[in-house]
């Protein structure tokens, strides 16, 4: 933990230096935030944003709240008023902070009155069939669905499917990929969604930690090569194997 | 030929919503018996409860609700049924679960009890709800009684004359085995209650998350897993195989459930495998129309 | 504004302290904890005295019915005379305390004893009664089904012992003393600590004394103070929805019968939940039952059916092989799905024992065995080392935010 936390402190040090040498591969699902965008103000719909089944204390939240503050941006270029559902009391005042702020820094305050940041109900599954009954009623044109989410995901996706939206959705919940490829346009996957508010932002910072990341990846995948090689070798529970006796305990 | 398969490609929602509903429905109307193979994560889960130990109890974390009732009850009620058939005493709560789930599993508690004659308070204790995981897990581990100061009734656990059971029980060396029963059961427990790793752990969770859970089996920190209602289905056919007539499977849902899901994932198969051969035909179909000149021949 | 969030930062730090409090900081000072092996215990007692009567001892073994309860007298809010809970290390000699034991369930009155429903033999000391385990009041003659408390009121503490404990330290007998503030942790084989009461530690029981950090006595402060807090928003939320609604009612805006079934949905719930507490067989448990079995059960049931049909709508239009990777996910996805299912066991089962391995439902096994771990590892590797990077952003207050 130590030594990953150095690592990622030391690229963000490099990448405050020099910016432009960090690189992050394109991510699809993030690259058709303006083509969402851009499709409600075509149509004069509404933008959804459902940030997840969880509160601020679950980082992936915390990431779609950063995926929220650039989506909010954009919908006050173009004028689009937003939805945000929610089944978490706590998250209501937190999502209109954030956009607020967003349209207060574009130079659109009065964007606000016609957004809505709406609590449905504590129980995830009736907040997302509250979620696709106003896809339907408010005629949705683009839903975004970023955050945690459980079961219930496929009861969101399916609605904005069946109301005709176009979706973008990012989670770190491996069973709920799945679903959310089956019914989504868009699909930003597992580790992806810690990566948007670095990808959407630029910000130097932020790139440095993701690069920090991937080589603590690629410093837990030496280990585990290693790990591996020296199983094969030596064979599990052998005293010898003093790699072995390093990680037990 | 060519023309009714690339229909297939296109098939109406609602289509596949009245198939579905029609074949799910087929085997409560008809009831079909059909052969079971256990698994392997069942049957270690089974042998471990089976285990009587003298003056532990076995905990169970009962966190569902009825969204995931399709399995986790049929599950919930495969453990209780084991537990009072065998008389071992249980122990069982929920943790940052639905206010109702103690209600939940107390109701099957009390079903269970009226057909082996087991009575609360010695056979066994609903402790109620609790929240704060996963330091609370910790906590539990440590102490029972200063996490769970009543029962979910509001008996004081320290009344022993009322919970006889509880006398002996303070903390997770007086667990044989957990069970979290939950949809998608939280794997801080394997870390948290017992940080020795020497009690056994157990989940019971719904088909879907099961996947996640398979490398904590690999590595030996999970004994043992209920899949879903195929796993309450095997759990149920132990029961059978081991106590014969003096299991009372009436009412139990596992098997009962498992033949309209069988059918189910067979209407599943056939559609994906149709959608396939419509988008096949469709391309054929393209491909000769744009043989003859964009005409169909 | 500063105000309010001056109070949302106080309120925060109070809830992470009892985590604080929980992990970081340990039970007893280090440098002033002794370790050793348990050779003997003298249990904590109490001596106390009523009037001119002899003194009675109290000893704190076990939990349960017989650990004496310290009650003190104080006074509430309105001045009204009240018993106060304590601990034996806020009572010292001279203190004025009620003491109680029970409660007994009594089977059967033998002689000037009772005994009770495990079978125990309970007799009054000098200056104790009985009192009625439910309203307090004193009774003068124990009889069967009763349930009973022992207690001897308004006596005069004379001394505490909080009792003493013999370590072998290093080979050599030591005997310490416990005083008010000694924790006593009970250490695993693997070193991991649990704090227990005295009499539960054993000869032979590896032992850490020592004094208790001041923090360890407020964890269950910390505990309570949220819970306190957590009460409160409920209670206002209810009050701010009721205002809200009822205002909507009286004005006949438009969407008023809406209110009409908050209001209702209000009523229902705080009785199902009031009638969770009552008597099994009574009308209340029936009416909670059938509420929260019958009805919540039954749409909860069906709101998740949904997505079954969802799914296999989902499954026909997404799954489709146009790749030779979906091609291979598709195959793997068939065998998982068939194999998991009678109808697997019974395409493969006729191969024999012999060929098991082929059979469906271990092929679906072997699945999620070996590639499905091992591509779980790596995905969780990868969302833990996100998630910590994000986290350490946040914590170093490096993430852009809105404001």
């Amino acid at each position: 933990m130590f030594v990953f936390s150095c690592i990622v402190l030391w690229k963000i040090s490099v990448a405050k230096r020099n910016p432009d040498k960090v690189y992050i591969r394109p991510i699809a699902g993030l690259k058709a935030i303006d083509e969402a965008v851009g499709r409600a103000a075509e149509l004069g719909g509404p933008i959804l944003f459902n940030p997840g089944t969880d509160d601020f204390t679950n980082i992936q939240s915390l990431a779609a709240l950063g995926v929220l503050e650039h989506v909010a941006k954009k919908c006050a270029v173009f004028g689009i008023p937003m939805i945000i559902t929610t089944c978490k009391p706590v998250m209501v005042p937190i999502c209109e902070d954030v956009i607020r702020s967003a349209f207060d820094e574009e130079g659109r305050p009065e964007l606000m009155h016609a957004s809505d940041v709406l609590f449905i109900a504590t129980a995830s599954d009736l907040a997302a069939l509250g979620a696709a009954a106003l896809m339907l009623d408010r005629k949705v044109s683009s839903v975004f669905l970023f955050g945690s989410y459980d079961y219930t995901s496929l009861l969101c996706s399916e609605g904005g499917k069946l109301a005709g939206c176009m979706q973008i959705a990012g989670t770190a919940d491996y069973y709920q990929i799945p679903f959310f490829i089956a019914s989504c346009d868009y699909v930003v996957m597992a580790e992806e969604l810690f990566a948007c508010a670095s990808y959407l932002s630029r910000d130097p910072v932020m790139m440095g930690s993701i690069a920090g990341q991937d080589y603590g990846k690629l410093i837990l995948f030496c280990l585990l090569a290693l790990g591996v090689v020296l199983s094969t070798i030596y064979g599990i529970g052998n005293p010898l194997n003093g790699f072995e006796r390093l990680f037990t305990y | 030929m060519l023309n009714l398969l690339a229909r297939l490609d296109v098939v109406q929602r609602k289509t596949i919503y009245i198939v579905l509903f029609v074949t799910a429905a087929i085997p409560f109307l008809v009831p079909i018996r059909m052969p079971l193979y256990i698994w392997k994560e069942t049957r270690n889960a089974f042998t471990i409860t089976s285990k009587r130990q003298p003056k532990k109890v076995v905990a169970i974390c009962s966190n569902w609700v009825p969204g995931s009732q399709s399995e986790n009850w049929a599950q919930y009620e495969a453990i209780v049924a084991q537990c009072m058939i065998t008389d071992t005493p249980f122990i069982v709560f929920a943790m940052d679960a639905d206010p109702m789930a103690p209600q939940f599993a107390e109701a099957i508690n009390l079903r269970q009890a009226r057909r082996y004659g087991r009575v609360y308070g010695r056979d066994w204790v609903n402790l109620g709800l609790t929240r704060g995981a996963p330091l609370t897990m910790g906590a539990i581990g440590r102490s029972v009684k200063a996490v769970f100061q009543s029962d979910f009734q509001h008996t004081p656990t320290q009344d022993f004359e009322k919970l006889p059971l509880m006398k002996d029980i303070r903390d997770v060396r007086d667990f044989s085995c957990l069970w979290v029963v939950d949809y998608q059961p939280d794997s801080n427990w394997v870390v948290f209650l017992d940080p020795t790793t020497k009690l056994p752990v157990l989940f019971a969770c719904a088909g879907i998350v099961s996947t996640g859970y398979y490398p904590y089996i690999s590595s030996g920190q999970l004994k043992g897993m209920m899949v879903g209602t195929r796993g309450a289905a095997e759990y149920e056919e132990l029961l059978r195989q081991t106590f014969g007539k003096a299991f009372d499977d009436s009412g139990m849902r596992g098997q009962k459930l498992l033949v309209p899901l069988a059918f189910g994932h067979l209407v599943i198969i056939f559609f994906v495998i149709a959608g396939n051969v419509g988008m096949v035909a469709k391309r054929r179909q393209k491909a000769v129309e744009t043989q003859y000149g964009g005409r169909r021949p | 504004m500063k105000s309010t969030r001056a109070i949302t930062i106080g309120l925060t730090f109070v809830a992470g302290l009892y985590f604080i409090l929980d992990f970081i900081v340990p039970p007893t000072f280090p440098g002033a904890s002794f370790q050793g092996v348990v050779a003997t215990t003298t249990p904590a007692s109490m001596v106390v005295r009523s009037g001119t009567l002899p003194p009675v001892t109290y000893p704190f073994l076990g939990q349960g019915n017989m650990r004496p309860q310290i009650l003190l007298a104080e006074r509430d809010v309105e001045g009204l005379p009240k018993l106060t809970d304590v601990p034996l290390r806020q009572v010292g000699p001279g203190t004025l305390a009620t003491v109680r034991i029970g409660p007994f369930a009594v089977k059967s009155v033998d002689r000037a004893a009772v005994v009770t429903a495990v079978g125990m033999r309970v007799s009054l000391s000098p200056g104790q009664k009985w009192i009625e385990g439910a309203s307090n009041e004193p009774v003068a003659v124990p009889r069967p089904e009763m349930s009973l408390l022992i207690e001897q009121a308004d006596s005069r503490v004379v001394r505490t012992d909080p009792g003493s404990i013999e370590l072998i330290e290093n080979g050599k007998r030591v005997v310490h003393h416990l005083g008010n503030r000694t924790v006593v942790m009970k250490l695993s084989r693997y070193g991991a600590g649990s704090e227990v009461q005295l009499d539960e530690a054993k000869a032979g029981d590896t032992i850490q004394i020592g004094p208790a950090t001041f923090f360890a006595d407020n964890r269950d402060a910390a505990a309570q103070f949220n819970l306190v807090v957590t009460t409160m928003a409920f209670g206002i939320g209810l009050l701010s929805l009721g205002m809200v609604h009822s205002r909507i009612l009286i004005e006949r805006r438009p969407g008023w019968s809406l209110s009409v079934f908050f209001f209702a949905a209000v009523i229902l719930g705080v009785t199902t939940g009031i009638g969770k507490y009552a008597n099994s067989g009574s009308q209340m448990r029936a009416f909670s039952d059938f509420v929260v079995l019958r009805i919540i059960s039954s749409v909860s049931s069906a709101v998740f059916s949904l997505l079954a049909f969802y799914m296999a709508a989902a499954a026909y239009r997404a799954f489709r092989v146009r790749t030779g990777e979906a091609a291979l996910m598709m195959t793997s996805a068939l065998i998982v799905m068939i194999g998991q299912t009678p109808f697997g066991f019974y395409m493969t089962s006729w191969m024999g024992e012999r060929y098991s391995a082929l059979w469906l439902p271990n092929i679906a096994a072997w699945i999620f065995r070996v590639p499905n771990t091992a591509v779980f590892r790596g995905l969780v590797f990868g969302i833990m080392l996100g998630a910590i990077a994000t986290a350490l952003r946040y914590w170093l207050s490096m993430e852009r935010s809105a404001s």
